[in-house]
């Protein structure tokens, strides 16, 4: 009983002793906390962005964030990163109908193109249940068909890594490594994330701008696009992909699903989060910008190319209770379509692309 | 000494701040109906006709929000909110519930006025969800119509039976908006408010006026879309029902 008790006293002091004698190898203090502000700039057209108080944007977090995002260090058999399925030169999507895992497993629904998410606040993923990017991040981590990892290993992972914790320290001030929380990692992704915005440099924003014009086929488009009249049919598109960002971001059924009954639809969208059967077969409208890059498309990738999704919205697509009242069968004829077609393509921004402040930092 | 003093008067100020009016809260509370029956969406009510008819969406913005007081003081609560009925009218008990908005901190007293506009004013409707943080109803992309240069002010869309065939085959969407049809409404009645409990006014909105109302009813096959300032005849007519169709129940 005695002995024991003597040798607890000597451990402590040699543990005592220990950390007199070796710097904490986790001491970050001695590295230069000094982050540079960053300001989000957006075509004018664009409306703020909002940024939570408690993840102020700064070049040291983005940078910080952005290679996290590409870093396959964040998937269990170090073979998939968020870039995987979010890539830089398809708009930040994998151009798959539905994207597999790392177990190769597909997920049920299509990647979605992160094109201007910080100007998305009404919910986040096809059916809006995520709130704030900063939640979001943290998903694809544990999930079974994407990252299937767990986050106490990537911390574990990111706190031994040689270059890490040095960065989490410039990015958020930390002390030590033992500080390096999955949370901080999500708010470094989130706040790169936030840096991906249009260019500006779409032919549509150039007219805006007029610093371009359209070609008749493409005003043709864009009038039908706006149901702005003149002797042309109202093709209804704006109605929820208005301008700037060619979303209103609602939660709408626009009926692709060929079924009759609410309780029918093969993915209920929203109705699985809100719990409310009218709600079930609703999306979260996606933006048109960039969808050149960014086929195939639905929330499940049904339609290969555009023109198979302007031929279902000319036929009206299939009725469903919920079944936006602006989904009918449209009066526009083939030229029509394909003037409509031109219009949604000024749309393309390849500088968005391109960006070298969006690729892979380890490239 | 002299500093002591100072100090002093300021703490009998500072307390005498204290002694402030009370403040208490007010709620508007808008409930949905057709007729009288509450309103739920995708749910068949009958028109003037006998025919089926369903609402999909109901909305619209209300703005310059106010109270006047008993002594004619104007007190503003807000300079603009949206009303989401079809956030409420997913089932019959959230129907009943309404759409809440609550305006605190009005200071107790008697007032003898609510009023506010429906729509925007030109002032307001001058503006772009663009100016807005995301979090204002004003940066709402969808209430926006770039053709018109103006805010949607309202949004009453739904589903018609036209034959009278049990078929709802119609789809109707109406959305009003522009300078011209910003309207001011108000209501004379006591409205106590009291630190001591919220107090609660109910706007009921009658559907079956928004677009038959007697005299003045839609002819919805005729024109069952409309966003086209052409048709400033057709939208006119909606607002002008919507503000008929308004009631209010103070409790
Ligand atoms: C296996 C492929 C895959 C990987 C890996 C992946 N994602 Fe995704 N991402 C998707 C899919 C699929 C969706 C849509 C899922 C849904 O709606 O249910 C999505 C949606 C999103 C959204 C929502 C966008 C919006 O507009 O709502 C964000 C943000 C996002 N991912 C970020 C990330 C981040 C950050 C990572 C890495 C931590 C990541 N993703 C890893 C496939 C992937
Ligand atoms: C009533 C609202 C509504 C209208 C009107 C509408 N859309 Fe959509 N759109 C949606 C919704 C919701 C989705 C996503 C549906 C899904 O994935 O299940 C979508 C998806 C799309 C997509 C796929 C984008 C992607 O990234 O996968 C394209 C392209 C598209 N719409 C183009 C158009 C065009 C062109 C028009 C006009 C002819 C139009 N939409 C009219 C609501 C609408």
């Amino acid at each position: 009983m005695m002995r024991t008790s003597a040798s607890a006293i000597l451990l402590l002091i040699l543990l005592s002793q220990c950390t007199k004698d070796r710097p904490d190898p986790g001491d970050l203090s001695s590295i230069t906390y000094q982050p540079h502000a960053y300001q989000v700039t957006a075509p004018v057209t664009f409306p703020q962005m909002e940024i939570p108080a408690d993840n102020p944007m700064t070049e040291e977090g983005i940078d910080l964030g952005r290679r996290l995002f590409f870093d396959p260090i964040l998937s269990a058999d170090s073979t998939m990163a968020c870039a995987s399925c979010h890539l830089p030169q398809s708009s930040f999507t994998d151009n798959l109908p539905v994207s597999p895992g790392i177990d190769g497993i597909n997920g049920r629904r299509s990647a979605m193109s992160l094109l201007n998410v910080g100007f998305y606040n009404r919910g986040l993923f096809w059916d809006g249940r995520s709130a704030s990017l900063e939640e979001q991040a943290l998903l694809p981590v544990e999930d079974q068909v994407e990252l299937h990892h767990s986050w106490t290993r990537v911390v574990e992972d990111l706190k031994r890594h040689p270059d890490y914790p040095e960065k989490f320290r410039e990015a958020f001030g930390i002390k030590n490594t033992s500080e390096i929380t999955k949370e901080l990692a999500a708010k470094a992704i989130a706040q790169f994330e936030r840096t991906l915005i249009s260019s500006g440099n779409s032919k549509f924003d150039r007219v805006q701008r007029q610093e371009a014009f359209f070609t008749d086929e493409e005003l043709n488009g864009y009038i039908m696009f706006f149901d702005r009249g003149s002797g042309f049919p109202d093709a209804e598109c704006a109605h929820c992909h208005n301008a700037p960002l060619f979303t209103t971001n609602e939660y709408i059924n626009n009926g692709i699903e060929d079924i009759q009954d609410l309780t029918d639809f093969p993915d209920m969208g929203r109705g699985a989060i809100t719990a409310k059967t009218i709600d079930n077969g609703r999306f979260r409208v996606p933006t048109l910008r960039n969808l050149a890059f960014t086929a195939p498309y639905m929330h499940d990738g049904r339609f290969k190319t555009l023109d198979e999704v302007l031929d279902h919205y000319l036929s009206g697509g299939h009725n469903q209770l919920n079944k936006d009242a602006l989904i009918y069968p449209l009066k526009l004829s083939e030229e029509q379509k394909s003037d409509l077609k031109a219009f949604i393509l000024t749309l393309t921004d390849p500088d968005f692309l391109t960006n070298p402040a969006y690729q892979n930092p380890f490239d | 000494m002299k500093y002591l003093s100072v100090l002093l008067l300021l703490g009998i100020t500072l307390l005498g701040c204290n002694k402030d009016p009370e403040k208490g809260s007010l709620t508007l509370d808008f409930t949905a109906t057709y007729g009288d029956e509450a309103l739920v969406l995708l749910q068949s009510y009958l028109t003037p006709e006998g025919h089926q008819i369903q609402f999909s969406k109901s909305d619209f913005y209300i703005s310059n929000v106010y109270l006047i007081a008993e002594n004619g003081d104007r007190l503003d609560l807000s300079p603009v909110e949206f009303v989401d009925l079809t956030s409420v009218s997913t089932s019959a008990a959230d129907a009943a519930n309404g759409f809440k908005i609550t305006f605190p901190d009005i200071e107790a007293g008697k007032y003898t006025r609510l009023g506010f506009g429906i729509g925007l004013d030109p002032t307001v409707n001058a503006t772009q969800p663009a100016d807005y943080p995301s979090s204002n109803p004003l940066s709402l992309e969808s209430h926006y119509w770039t053709a018109w240069g103006s805010y949607i002010f309202s949004k009453t869309e739904g589903f018609l039976d036209t034959l009278g065939t049990g078929n709802l085959d119609l789809g109707f969407v109406f959305h009003t908006g522009m300078d011209d049809l910003y309207r001011q409404a108000y209501v004379d009645v006591p409205i106590n408010i009291n630190a001591t409990a919220t107090t609660s006014i109910q706007v009921n909105i009658d559907h079956e006026t928004i677009l038959f109302k007697a005299g003045n009813a839609l002819d919805i096959p005729a024109s069952p879309v409309n966003h086209n300032p052409n048709n400033l005849g057709l939208i006119t007519k909606i607002i002008d029902n919507l503000v008929s169709a308004l009631s209010v129940q103070v409790q």
